[in-house]
């Protein structure tokens, strides 16, 4: 079990070495493509501060969307009028590129944080919606009847027995939502900012200063790999009778 | 009222035959234009254990939970104790339910589980001290001691349908309605575990007294029943009603018994056939 932890690492040091060893060897110039030593050497405190703005704004957005689709889907469990009249406009939204809507969110929102939360929201909202309302039907018809038969009134029948058979397809979407959330954040940030990892992106690719430019792509990853674990954290301890995954 | 089941029919007092436990009076069940159960008149008495026989699919499980309330009939109804359904005038008149599938919840361990209904029941999560020590009991009584704290994933297919056996008898119900309750185990686990039902059904520390399982097992039926209601399919009607006046606990190789099975299996052959 621990030889498979380890395995990941491995390779990555494996990777990181091999791309060091080419770029040397070969004289490969740093505006193609910066050895991870020039990359890591370009990552500074102005680097963090940029990271720590997009991702204050991914999990605010993605916060946000979570609580929203949670509760637009247990309205849609009430209302099946709701749902057939709502679902369909949550698809409009969720078809049409973020990219053609984020001029927009700037345009309304402003281009400080507030366009960038709404931007990783609305990317977040979908997978959180849809999974939400096939997991609240998750539960047999043979398990509400068992409900049923003791009397169970509808909270009781929510909370003890819809709710946590949801649990296991809520967390397969909000780890979905959760790497989502650092792009919305981005393309949000790419359409005007001042600060954040995709104006940093967005400047030094301009400049050719390409080291600054994996900088901001690798801190960008970062932001996502770390918003997602700390999601398996959690699903690890709330959802702990379930074996397999749920997508 | 306990001894009621010891007695043979014939000796039990006429004020407890005059209203039987449970009775259907023409009950029909239709699903849209098609029917279900048509006609059916049953009349179980208190203490006594029947079980409702016919080929799979042929709408047992459906009359079976008209009996517990889960459907209601679309013509004729459902009498309890005299009374319809849920209205039952004494703790006796309680139901328990078990189905095929034991439907414990996975998160929840053995003694969770069996905790649920007196939750339901109580509102919130706050169970007592005395649903606690109910609740041990009745997983002594299935012989659950030491699982308490297992989750279901820990537990084999027999064990699971005892735990649901044990919530079921949480209510202290003096009816359990069974829907093919061991059907989905294999043939050894089984056979324990009907005899686990019958020591479970003549113990006195429940208020059980009056049983009805569904089966689409013919020595399954002989070996339990006090009477076996035999159904036939679409829409289900009762065909016949066999008696089996024999003491338990019952060998098959009895010539008596041999003899019933025998009668029974032609009689479910005939209803096939025309099926």
């Amino acid at each position: 079990m621990r030889r498979i932890g380890m395995a990941p690492v491995a390779f990555g040091i494996g990777l990181f070495a091999a791309w060091e060893t080419a770029v040397r060897l070969f004289k490969i110039p740093t505006y193609l493509l910066p050895a991870p030593s020039t990359i890591l050497s370009a990552a500074d405190r102005a680097l963090a501060g940029h990271l720590l703005m997009t991702f204050s704004e991914a999990l605010a957005g993605f916060a946000i969307a979570s609580a929203i689709a949670f509760g637009a889907a247990v309205v849609f469990l009430r209302s099946p009028v709701l749902e057939r009249g709502l679902f369909p406009i949550a698809i409009a939204v969720k078809t049409t590129p973020l990219v053609a809507i984020a001029p927009l969110l700037v345009l309304w929102l402003g281009t400080g944080w507030w366009s960038k939360v709404a931007a990783a929201a609305l990317i977040c909202f979908f997978p959180v919606l849809v999974n939400t309302v096939r997991g609240l039907k998750a539960a047999d018809q043979e398990y509400r009847e068992l409900f049923r038969a003791f009397k169970a009134d509808e909270w009781q029948e929510f909370r003890k027995l819809r709710l946590p058979f949801c649990l296991p397809y809520l967390f397969a979407a909000l780890k979905i939502s959760s790497s989502l959330a650092v792009v919305g954040a981005i393309v949000g940030e790419f359409v005007g900012a001042t600060q954040g990892l995709g104006y940093l992106i967005m400047v030094s690719s301009a400049h050719l200063d390409t080291d600054i430019l994996f900088s901001g792509i690798f801190a960008s990853a970062i932001a996502g790999i770390v918003l997602f674990q700390a999601i398996g954290w959690f699903e690890k301890r709330t959802v702990f009778w379930q074996k397999g995954e749920v997508e | 009222m306990r001894n009621l089941r010891m007695l043979s029919p014939e000796l039990r007092p006429a004020s407890a035959r005059e209203f039987p436990c449970i009775e259907t009076i023409d009950l029909g069940v239709q699903f849209g234009e098609l029917s279900v159960l048509e006609r059916i008149n049953l009349r179980i008495a208190e203490g006594e254990f029947v079980s409702l026989l016919g080929p799979s699919g042929c709408g047992k499980s459906t009359l079976l939970r008209v009996l517990a309330g889960l459907l209601h009939a679309s013509t004729g109804e459902v009498r309890v104790q005299g009374l319809p359904v849920g209205a039952a005038a004494t703790d006796d008149g309680r139901l328990g339910l078990v189905f095929q599938k034991p439907l414990l919840l996975p998160w929840r361990n053995t003694l969770q589980n069996v905790l649920l209904p007196k939750e339901l029941e109580h509102g919130g999560n706050a169970v007592g001290t005395l649903d606690r020590n109910q609740a041990r009991k009745m997983i002594g009584l299935v012989q659950l001691e030491g699982f308490e704290t297992s989750y279901p994933s820990e537990l084999s297919g027999g064990m699971q349908q005892r735990v649901a056996i044990a919530r079921a008898l949480m209510s202290n119900p003096g009816i359990l309605l069974m829907d093919e309750p061991f059907g989905a185990l294999d043939e050894i686990t089984r056979e324990a575990l009907n005899e686990e039902l019958l020591r479970i059904w003549q113990s006195h520390e429940t208020r059980l007294s009056t049983l009805v399982m569904v089966t689409h097992s013919i020595p399954e039926a002989v070996q339990m029943s006090d009477r076996i209601f035999v159904l036939a399919p679409r829409p289900a009607r009762l065909v016949e009603v066999v008696d089996i006046p024999l003491p338990r606990p019952r060998s098959p190789e009895e010539p008596e018994l041999a003899r019933i099975t025998a009668h029974v299996r032609r009689l479910m052959r005939s209803i096939t056939c025309v099926a």
